[in-house]
């Protein structure tokens, strides 16, 4: 069995004029990384929030490893928000612990080299680390883990060039290989690189899965200029 | 997983926790200091103006006292109020809802850390009230010993009516220790619940959750009151004494009973919606 996610008639509504994602049937492989692209409002972090059990879909199943969304799949399931979630009081080396406690396939080792290679204090505590630094620590701390699906929402967002090159950096070289990486972002010129496959979303509705090959090889484009052809207002 | 969400949630709460409890035995000390150094030396006689002087200022101090203890109190309920919105449905819920644990084990940890903090806190407040009233007792007995009755005879007396009881009474009074422990979680569990139920809105949550806790407080008070009143009529045909006094327990037990088993309904309207109906923003 080589599916990782399957979706199901997935539909969240919020109430009837509101229909945040509408409809989407799906089905990821292992082994690929994938871009879920959209403009705003897209339904991109909505599907991402419905696969880490933080929504409740209003129809439809999600299944990771064959399982309903529970406490089995976010074992397995490696997610980085698109906000700080960590608490400010807290130090690095008491998130380090409190990771290697609740996540059995979390590497302190490897988290701590990640640390030291950006000059981190492990014994700083977070609120007083700039929002930058915090990012890099929270997607260290994602990226620490050897999960089956890597979901990443909006890693690079909002940070300076070189930050992106660190964090894309970080990802490329520390997801497991076996593993699936679905990251969501706005800014497919820098991703684009790194991307197996890609997802399009526009009105909470599915508009295209392919491969980046494929958008290559059939429209002679990047996905970038692609996207900025399938969605130019 | 239990054990490390409580471990976890344990360090947390102590944070602020501890700071309170710290605070309660400096305004302990502070206020029974105050009580030697103000009254220790004046003869407690109420007919002098000094005496009366001394018996106003007693009492302001004695209520001032109580206030700050009161705040306490009310500091750490809304503390953990606080803390749970924030772990659960601000953004540090992100981590909460995405760690591998059930909504069981989550709304547990949290329950059992507040509640054995509620009732630390309430045990301290108990403490600092005896030892400021004993504080009192030794200015007393160093005028005439008529004015309180001392530190010991108040334990004396709560073992000595206890000893008195007879077998019902004492299952009774064993029962009140118990559902006074019990209903310091369900309390927590209610004001949990509330604030889940704050998530079934769209909008102003956080106000939501606010309005949610004094619907809950006041379903839990009516209920309480309906019962109050039947045993008010109880109380008023009973002539011995004795029965009066288990009969007031028979009312505190009916209030706290309530309040244990709207405990237990809002933990299971509270995983209700985690489990099926949450919708982080």
């Amino acid at each position: 069995m080589n599916e990782l996610i399957e979706i199901v008639g997935l539909t969240k509504s919020y109430d009837e004029r509101s229909v945040a994602v509408n409809n989407i049937t799906l089905t990821l492989p292992k082994g690929k990384i994938v871009g879920l692209l959209g403009p705003n409002g897209s339904g991109k972090t909505t599907l991402i929030k419905m696969l880490n059990g933080l929504l409740k879909p209003t129809r439809g199943s999600i299944k990771i490893n064959g399982r309903f969304i529970g406490p089995e799949t976010k074992a397995r399931v490696a997610y980085l928000p698109d906000r700080n979630c960590l608490p400010e009081y807290r130090t690095v080396s008491e998130m380090v612990a409190y990771f290697g406690d609740f996540y059995e396939d979390f590497e302190k080792t490897r988290a701590l080299e990640m640390l030291q290679s950006l000059n981190i204090d492990p014994g700083t505590k977070f609120k007083t680390l700039s929002k930058g630094t915090k990012e890099k620590v929270q997607l260290i701390l994602v990226m620490s883990r050897k999960a089956d699906l890597y979901v990443l929402d909006e890693p690079i967002a909002g940070v300076d060039p070189a930050a992106r090159d660190y964090i894309l950096r970080t990802i490329i070289n520390n997801y497991n290989p076996e593993a699936t990486v679905l990251i969501s972002t706005h800014l497919i010129g820098d991703i684009e690189q790194v991307l197996d496959e890609v997802i399009f979303m526009r009105y909470g509705q599915l508009a295209l899965y392919t491969s980046v090959d494929n958008i290559r090889e059939k429209y002679g484009k990047s996905v970038d200029a692609y996207f900025r052809e399938v969605f130019a207002c | 997983m239990l054990g490390k969400l409580f471990k976890y949630e344990w360090k947390s709460v102590s944070r602020i926790g501890g700071l309170l409890l710290l605070i309660a035995g400096g305004i302990t000390i502070l206020g029974m200091i105050t009580v030697r150094l103000s009254f220790g030396h004046v003869m407690m006689d109420e007919d002098s103006a000094m005496g009366a002087l001394t018996a106003v200022l007693g009492v302001m101090g004695f209520m001032i006292f109580c206030l700050c203890l009161a705040s306490i109190s009310y500091g750490i309920f809304i503390y953990l109020g606080v803390r749970f919105y924030k772990t659960m449905y601000g953004d540090e819920g992100y981590l909460t809802h995405t760690l591998p644990v059930t909504n069981h084990q989550l709304l547990l940890s949290k329950i059992l850390v507040g509640g054995i903090w509620s009732i630390l806190v309430a045990l301290t407040m108990a403490l600092a009230m005896l030892l400021f009233v004993a504080s009192f007792a030794g200015t007393a007995t160093i005028a005439d010993g008529s004015w309180w009755v001392g530190f010991a005879d108040v334990w004396r007396g709560i073992f000595e009516t206890f000893a008195d009881m007879d077998a019902g009474s004492k299952a009774r009074a064993v029962i009140v220790l118990l559902l006074f422990l019990l209903t310091a979680f369900a309390s927590i569990a209610g004001l949990y619940g509330s604030i889940t139920m704050g998530q079934l809105f769209k909008k102003h949550r956080g106000l939501m959750a606010i309005i949610c806790y004094f619907v809950y407080l006041f379903v839990v008070w009516l209920i309480g009151f309906v019962g109050g009143i039947f045993m008010s009529i109880n109380l008023a045909l009973l002539s011995d004494e004795s029965d009066v006094l288990t009969s007031y327990m028979d009312t505190y037990i009916i209030g706290q009973v309530v309040i244990l088993i709207m405990g237990v309904v809002m933990y299971f309207v509270a995983h209700y919606i985690n489990e099926q109906k949450l919708n982080m923003e």
